[in-house]
């Protein structure tokens, strides 16, 4: 079998990924293993690159690519092909032209599509004790309303406020 | 045995040092420095190092308005490193940061970086416009124009995910002051591989299996993790042994996941680990202490006389070595000196201890030369 990055010399390492239980695999010639870190013990689990991703796709990919080879972002001139072949996004732009497709991908990666974690300090609510209270009552209504989207932004601002807290009480500096 | 870094007065380079400093933007420092000043994975311990190794959280940030570097012109690149480098400099816990330019290394500098884990295979690969920022104690680092333009890392010794995450959340925060993320409400983080989308954090842990792997029970322990979120990695080598039964455990999932919770989860994996492998241990002495203790003998008889050695024949002997050092077969032994060696063996480190230029062959005889000299007692 000849190495799936280069093509050229014959694969001797393989490499496989268990996500969301489907195991896939790739397989790699010694070189191209040893530049992707995959020989060294004492260095890192090396990513996920190209193919991958077509894998994880599966037949949806090759329907897609055939449906939306075209479609190519404005801003740095990437093509879904290329993503395909890659696995990589060009820029942040990227996410709004390919969108449509993400959310297969994204749950097919991550069982999710929507960010829980952490924001940018510029993004996040200042709450004081008082307003956190209301809040809190907020939120438990609009889950029993079933306005998720009110929901998610109350429940962020609700981390926020907790995580601010925290902060407070680990180190006793106001931030 | 002493520390390592105490020995090095025994090892004698066969040139003079004078010509092997590393190019940085705005440091002195030399790579002699660095190889003998060990980060604090490498130097600390805790109540878990008698089977993690260490402990890493790893950030993935892009500045919105630039390419991801995979689409990005060299312009581009420069613009991102100016940036970031003029946001280290801002930023409190990069103060006394080395700035280190990759284009401007020789091969087996960019080599070291990544055996001191600085540095991944790919960022050494792509050069242009890759700028390496290191920390005090290696600590905190950045790798500038990676996948991403920011690639944060923090590497603790021992189980310490959450005082890494601390330090790391810190630095983001810090350079957040003067950069501007990536992020969309909906996807988080936005990073190049889709994969790393949401809190573009990658936690792993590097654990020290020995006893499970004599039993045959690595694949069985494995297979009780929960395959979804978590990855289980051991380093093999072109067979399906694996080297130096050093295992990294890691999230795989970054999105719909809080980072607490993440942290949370490895942690409780980790731990979960640490409790089998120690019930390995003690079953294994139970059973068959003098075999046990025969095992370990026989592999620091090799490493005491051997003349020729590779990089994996001694990582796994090494491996048994610790083993045998947590089991008090070899009291005298210090568990972070072991650790220090199985950096220190590896090709890259070795061309710099003896400063030559080594073909694979002549590395195998130094490499026995190094190990007969720090294992004297």
């Amino acid at each position: 079998m000849l190495c799936q990055l280069c093509d050229l010399s014959s694969a001797s390492v393989t490499i496989s990924y268990v996500i969301n239980d489907k195991k896939i695999s790739m397989n790699l010639c010694k070189e191209c293993a040893e530049k992707k870190g995959v020989d060294n013990p004492m260095t890192t689990l090396p990513q996920m690159f190209g193919n991958f991703i077509t894998q994880l796709l599966g037949e949806d990919s090759l329907k897609r690519s055939k449906l939306d080879a075209d479609i190519k972002c404005d801003s740095c001139g990437l093509t879904w092909d290329s993503f395909e072949k890659t696995g990589l996004f060009g820029c942040d732009i990227c996410y709004q032209v390919f969108s449509k497709d993400l959310n297969v991908i994204l749950r097919r990666i991550h069982g999710s599509n929507q960010h829980i974690g952490n924001r940018p300090k510029s993004q996040r609510y200042v709450i004081d004790d008082v307003e956190l209270k209301k809040i809190k009552l907020e939120l438990q209504a609009a889950v029993e309303s079933e306005d998720f989207e009110l929901a998610a932004e109350l429940r962020d601002m609700v981390r926020d406020a907790q995580s601010e807290l925290n902060n407070k009480v680990d180190d006793g500096i106001l931030r | 045995m002493n520390e390592i870094g105490s020995q090095k007065n025994r090892i004698r380079p066969r040139k003079t040092t004078d010509d092997v400093s590393i190019k940085t933007v705005n440091s002195t420092s030399k790579v002699n420095d660095l190889l003998w000043n060990f980060g604090s994975w490498l130097t600390e311990e805790d109540q878990f190092s008698d089977i993690v190794i260490s402990s890493r959280i790893r950030l993935a940030r892009n500045i919105k308005g630039h390419p991801f570097p995979n689409q990005a012109s060299t312009g581009d690149l420069n613009q991102v490193l100016k940036k970031v480098k003029y946001a280290c400099e801002k930023c409190h816990s990069f103060k006394k940061a080395n700035f280190i330019e990759i284009e401007k290394l020789s091969e087996w500098d960019c080599k070291y970086f990544v055996e001191r884990r600085l540095a991944s295979p790919q960022f050494i690969e792509r050069k242009v416009a890759s700028l390496l920022v290191v920390g005090p104690q290696e600590s905190l680092s950045i790798m500038v124009n990676e996948e991403d333009h920011l690639r944060m890392q923090c590497i603790e010794g021992g189980l310490k995910i959450s005082q890494a995450w601390k330090k790391i959340k810190t630095v983001d925060d810090e350079l957040e002051e003067n950069l501007n993320f990536s992020y969309s409400r909906k996807f988080g983080y936005l990073t190049a591989c889709p994969t790393n989308l949401g809190t573009g954090l990658r936690v792993s842990v590097f654990v020290h299996l020995p006893a499970l792997s004599m039993q045959d029970k690595i694949n069985s322990v494995m297979e009780t993790l929960p395959t979804s979120e978590i990855a289980v990695r051991g380093f093999y080598g072109e067979g399906t042994e694996s080297i130096g039964n050093i295992f990294q455990i890691s999230n795989q999932l970054t999105l719909g996941r809080t980072e607490e919770s993440v942290v949370e989860r490895i942690t409780a994996t980790a731990k979960k680990l640490i409790e089998i492998e120690r019930k390995a241990r003690y079953e294994l002495l139970e059973k068959d202490s003098i075999k046990l203790e025969d095992i370990v003998f026989r592999a620091l008889g090799i490493l005491k006389n051997a003349r020729i050695i590779s990089s994996l024949e001694s990582m796994d002997l090494l491996s048994t070595l610790r083993l045998g050092r947590e089991l008090e077969f070899l009291k005298d032994f210090s568990r972070l000196a072991i650790n220090q060696l199985m950096v220190l063996v590896q090709p890259a480190h070795l061309q710099k201890i003896y400063n030559e230029d080594l073909s694979a062959q002549e590395r195998d005889i130094v490499r026995a030369e190094f190990i007969r000299e720090n294992l004297q007692i």
